[in-house]
């Protein structure tokens, strides 16, 4: 009477539960079965009750089964069944064919009568969570295949770079040492020309092996650039470096900046300087400026002299472009990019070359490096 | 209380009986031969509880616990490092085991697994327990925690941390060895009915 009672407060709030929950007696005679069980099973309460649950499913019909439900069964603690080592614990299909994945819990029912023992069974449908975890690890399995494939490649990379610098490395001294050779010969047969165009013709050797020489020590700098990590600069210091000799002199107003750059930096305000010296006629002074700002930090480095034309603004920054080298602005672009750093060429000509080189948030700091 | 090397050997019995029954269990459910060494088996009591950890050290384990209320009362726990965590449960479960195991996510139906195994080796002792007690407790559901050992012993009431049984095993799996703990921290009641009733059966079986 008093289990009869017991049973219908908990099919009270079991129904509305969204837990499969099923009473059983030491039998395994089934005398409770909630409404969210009889939907997944297709089973009602009313035909379930009184069945036996080992009969209705032999699965759970093994010694290991029986001895841990008879154990709660007999007062002992909880047992719980988990979705890895028992995919379902009640059978459910759902209507893709495939199976609920359920964890259980098998709990003593104090409400029944003390002399017999009953057992109540809590069963969750993770199946939802189960696939997701599975696609997660399905996904995390190929983004770690896709890693060490590309940790392959890299070391495969890494030692093919070593050997191309170590072939370009000797190739570039032995282009190197021939071009000395060339020069020392050219100096003989120069004093030893009398005929005008043999001495043009001679001079035009001289430059062209000039040119391959240029081209030679510009890519042993390039081949520098990002081979060691980028780090802090204070902008004040590379500055002080440049000798300027009273030619030129800089004016600077970046106390304290710091920039995260590749460590080749120096040589973008060297190259920026030796510009200066070579193009801009009639300058008297360079100035250097930094405006930090919501978007980063602006540092505008700009000279008195005759400027750039507005047609040569973008031509300038490309490879081989000049008089000189050609190789200065562009080696000067490559080494800012590598922080996300860019540069632009913004001055008016006849009244100054003005460059702007725009450092992002997070790549510049107030207040020097410890 | 005084504890004599015989009230240790009792313990250790019991011990053994409850974990041995858990590897029969979990070796029938997964199809794998699983077997436990016997447990060595220590008493601490409060004031050698620094000893404990100092022992243990501060590693994290991997702790299924249960609580039981009764004539005796305290707390289960089922621990392994943190770290044999997938290795445990790709064994248990067959699954081919992961070179890159500490880089795979634990899942919450990774700690139900565990939980599963800890509930097998925790029952199969406070079984042997409670046979000998002879008296009924009531339980809460097996949870889930990662701590160190120090931490899994505060989460234990005061008035329930006055001993604690630690027993020490290897569970030997798939040609894997899987260091295993049962710790059980009671109140000084609870573990002096247990020795009590230890000796009880050891002078009934002598008579």
């Amino acid at each position: 009477m008093i289990q009869q009672a017991n049973l219908s407060i908990i099919a009270n709030f079991s129904d509305a539960l969204p837990v499969g929950i099923c009473i059983i007696d030491r039998e395994m005679t089934i005398i409770f079965w909630n409404r969210t069980l009889a939907g997944w099973s297709g089973r009602s309460g009313e035909e379930m009750i009184g069945l036996n649950l080992l009969d209705l499913y032999p699965d759970l019909n093994t010694h290991a089964f029986r001895t841990r439900i008879h154990s709660v069964l007999d007062g002992g603690p909880p047992a719980v069944f988990s979705s890895q080592l028992h995919k379902t614990f009640i059978p459910c299909t759902q209507s893709d064919g495939t199976l609920r994945v359920q964890q259980t819990s098998v709990i003593g029912y104090p409400g029944g009568d003390p002399d017999h023992p009953c057992a109540m069974i809590i069963i969750e449908d993770v199946t939802e969570l189960d696939r997701e975890i599975r696609s997660v690890r399905r996904m995390k399995d190929q983004a770690l295949l896709e890693v060490q494939e590309r940790k392959r490649a890299e070391e495969a990379l890494e030692k093919l770079n070593v050997k191309l610098n170590l072939l370009s490395s000797v190739t570039r001294h032995d282009i190197l040492n021939k071009i000395m050779v060339i020069d020392g010969f050219l100096g003989f047969a120069e004093e030893m020309a009398t005929d005008p165009t043999q001495a043009e013709y001679l001079a035009h050797v001289r430059a062209a092996a000039m040119v391959i020489q240029n081209i030679l020590v510009f890519n042993r700098q390039y081949e520098q650039l990002g081979i060691e990590e980028p780090t802090w600069f204070a902008i004040d210091s590379l500055i002080e470096a440049i000798d300027t000799e009273e030619r030129l002199p800089i004016r600077l107003a970046c106390d304290g900046i710091s920039i995260y750059c590749d460590p080749m930096l120096e040589k973008v305000f060297y190259n920026l300087y030796d510009n200066a010296l070579r193009h801009a006629e009639g300058a008297t002074r360079i100035e250097i400026t930094c405006q930090p700002s919501s978007s980063g930090l602006r540092i505008v480095w700009e000279d008195d002299g005759t400027g750039v034309p507005e047609d040569e603004k973008e031509e300038i920054f490309k490879r081989g472009f000049g008089k000189n080298t050609g190789m200065g602005l562009f080696l000067v672009r490559e080494i800012l990019a590598i922080t996300g750093i860019t540069i632009t060429e913004t001055g008016e000509e006849g009244k100054g070359a003005r460059f702007e080189i725009s450092v992002p948030e997070g790549a510049y700091r107030i207040g020097n490096p410890a | 209380m005084e504890i004599a090397p015989q009230d240790l050997d009792g313990i250790r019995e019991l011990v053994n009986i409850g974990v041995g029954k858990g590897a029969g269990i979990l070796s029938e459910m997964t199809g794998s031969t699983i077997e436990l060494t016997i447990p060595e088996v220590s008493i601490y009591t409060p004031d050698e509880f620094g000893q404990l950890a100092s022992q243990i050290g501060t590693e994290r384990y991997s702790a299924i616990s249960l609580d039981f209320r009764g004539a005796f009362s305290g707390m289960a726990y089922s621990i392994i490092p943190a770290d044999s965590a997938h290795i445990l449960i790709d064994a248990i479960t067959g699954e081919e085991p992961s070179d890159n195991g500490a880089e795979r996510p634990f899942t919450s139906i990774h700690a139900e697994t565990l939980k599963e195994i800890g509930n097998i080796l925790i029952n199969g002792v406070m079984g042997s327990i409670t046979n000998v007690l002879k008296s009924q407790l009531t339980y809460s559901l097996p949870s889930y925690c990662e701590a160190d050992i120090p931490s899994l012993i505060q989460k234990v009431g005061q008035e329930h941390r006055e001993a604690i049984l630690l027993a020490e095993t290897h569970m030997f799996i798939r040609n894997l060895n899987i260091e295993g703990k049962i710790l059980m921290i009671m109140g000084s009641a609870s573990f002096e009915i247990l020795v009590e009733r230890m000796r009880e059966i050891s002078r009934d079986s002598e008579a």
